[in-house]
């Protein structure tokens, strides 16, 4: 009995250290191909750069591209960087002088920088700042002097800033109005049509600036202005869903500007967006270019000048992405880059 | 009974030891195979540095990051110091963004102010 007992145990015990062998190759092989992966994917979404953040804010004076604050999924920041678009590098400039914040706005009048408003995990806000880069400092300007407010528009042309739309907390907002550089001052700027919305885009074609998509109280808005620079008016343009093959609303998008097209991409509709539609302002009709590559993303950053256009840094639910990738709209899709 | 205990804690050992050897390892890995590096350059009567990955230049920083105006570093070992932790910071897949608190623990001297 005893005997047989210590055969069984026996038995027992050479199956459990064969298990605990198996286990111990199992880990040194798993170890060794999960290093593969991580790294091989390290390296290839690391055209990395910058920092991985969400709903910062962005202008472009130049050839280069600056992008701040934001929000990093534990962190509300305060950190700035420019984005060399020839040299393809990232520098950390002086960090911004307000407090931290998301949504915020960005825009650039007469080869200076402006960020203001957004959210700082409680309130809304409604301070600016404008930012020098031949000097690398900040000012404090202005504060706009109504509702506070996130995810907001906002876009620089002829020497003015615009701001307008966004979320004060409580209400959406379709109130615009003109920041004056060379006063320090704000006006409220009447004669927009459109509906209040949140988390909209505008992009700048020559003496026009184009507005739309956004979001407000679950409907997205289909509605498309255009701004006249030179009488500041509005005129409503082809709605976004005129033709039936169009998918271009959606809030939380980009808004660019390329060899005089405009252009809408990435964003949210329910899921995360990846899709690009190219504006041409001629014939007042859109077409679906090449999706954006890398993952679906909303609330990321863009850097363009008219020749050249970089998107990057959005998130896609509580993944927070870090690269950046440059816009060949008229080029052949190659998935091997 | 007893030699069987004493193949329980070989096993035990030998399993604590290969973890271990496998981190160690697979950390010397990520190091060799990411090859970032950085390069100081002086600038105006101070230093920058920038931080390349392969032939790619990932950031340029001619400026002490963080501090308003353009100051370079003011010794060619500030700007590796900096540079070094940003490398750390990216081996870790941690954001580059360098702070306030990092710089004063880096012995940078523009930030005994703060």
């Amino acid at each position: 009995m005893k005997y047989i007992y210590n055969m069984k145990g026996r038995v027992n015990h050479i199956k459990m250290l064969t298990m605990a062998s198996v286990t111990l190759c199992l880990m040194a092989s798993c170890s060794n191909d999960d290093e593969d992966e991580d790294l091989g994917n390290w390296i290839d979404q690391s055209v990395f750069d910058g920092s991985p953040r969400s709903g910062s804010a962005y202008f472009t004076i130049g050839n280069i591209g600056y992008s701040g604050v934001g929000y990093d999924g534990d962190d509300y920041l305060t950190s700035f960087w420019s984005y060399d678009m020839d040299g393809d590098y990232w520098s950390q400039k002086a960090d911004f002088p307000g407090t931290a914040r998301n949504a915020a706005v960005g825009f650039t009048i007469n080869d200076k920088g402006y960020i203001g408003s957004g959210y700082d995990g409680l309130d809304e806000l409604a301070d600016f700042y404008s930012y020098d880069p031949t000097t690398n400092t900040w000012t404090t300007i202005a504060t706009f002097p109504s509702t506070p407010r996130r995810s907001a528009v906002a876009f620089g042309i002829n020497g003015y800033g615009y701001f307008g739309t966004g979320f004060d907390g409580d209400n959406d907002r379709k109130d615009f109005w003109k920041y004056d550089p060379s006063t320090d001052s704000w006006h409220e700027l009447v004669g927009f049509g459109g509906d209040k919305r949140r988390a909209a885009i505008t992009f700048t074609i020559g003496d026009y600036v184009y507005m739309g998509t956004g979001v407000s109280n679950g409907i997205y808005l289909d509605d498309f202005w255009a701004f006249d620079s030179a009488t500041e008016s509005w005129t409503q343009k082809l709605d976004l869903d005129e033709e039936d093959d169009y998918s271009i609303v959606r809030s939380n998008a980009v808004g660019f500007t390329l060899n005089d097209y405009g252009y809408i991409a990435t964003g949210t509709y329910g899921g995360t967006l990846q899709s690009i539609w190219e504006y041409d302002p001629s014939t007042d009709t859109w077409e679906s270019k090449t999706d954006f590559e890398r993952t679906s993303r909303q609330d990321a950053v863009v850097f363009s000048n008219n020749a050249k256009a970089f998107i990057g840094l959005g998130r896609t639910g509580s993944l927070y992405l870090d690269d950046l990738e440059q816009f060949f709209p008229y080029d052949e899709y190659d998935d091997e880059d | 009974m007893k030699r069987i205990l004493v193949a329980y804690v070989f096993i035990a050992v030998a399993t604590g030891f290969l973890f271990l050897r496998f981190t160690d390892y697979s950390f010397s890995t990520t190091k060799s195979k990411i090859p970032l590096q950085s390069e100081i350059f002086p600038v105006g009567d101070g230093y920058g540095y920038q931080i390349d990955l392969e032939d790619r230049v990932l950031i340029k920083q001619e400026y002490i990051p963080i501090l308003e105006g353009k100051r370079p570093f003011s010794t060619t070992e500030d700007a590796e110091r900096t540079a070094n932790k940003v490398i750390s910071k990216l081996l870790k897949k941690e954001s580059p963004i360098l702070t306030i608190s990092e710089l004063k623990e880096l012995q940078i001297p523009e930030f005994n102010l703060y």
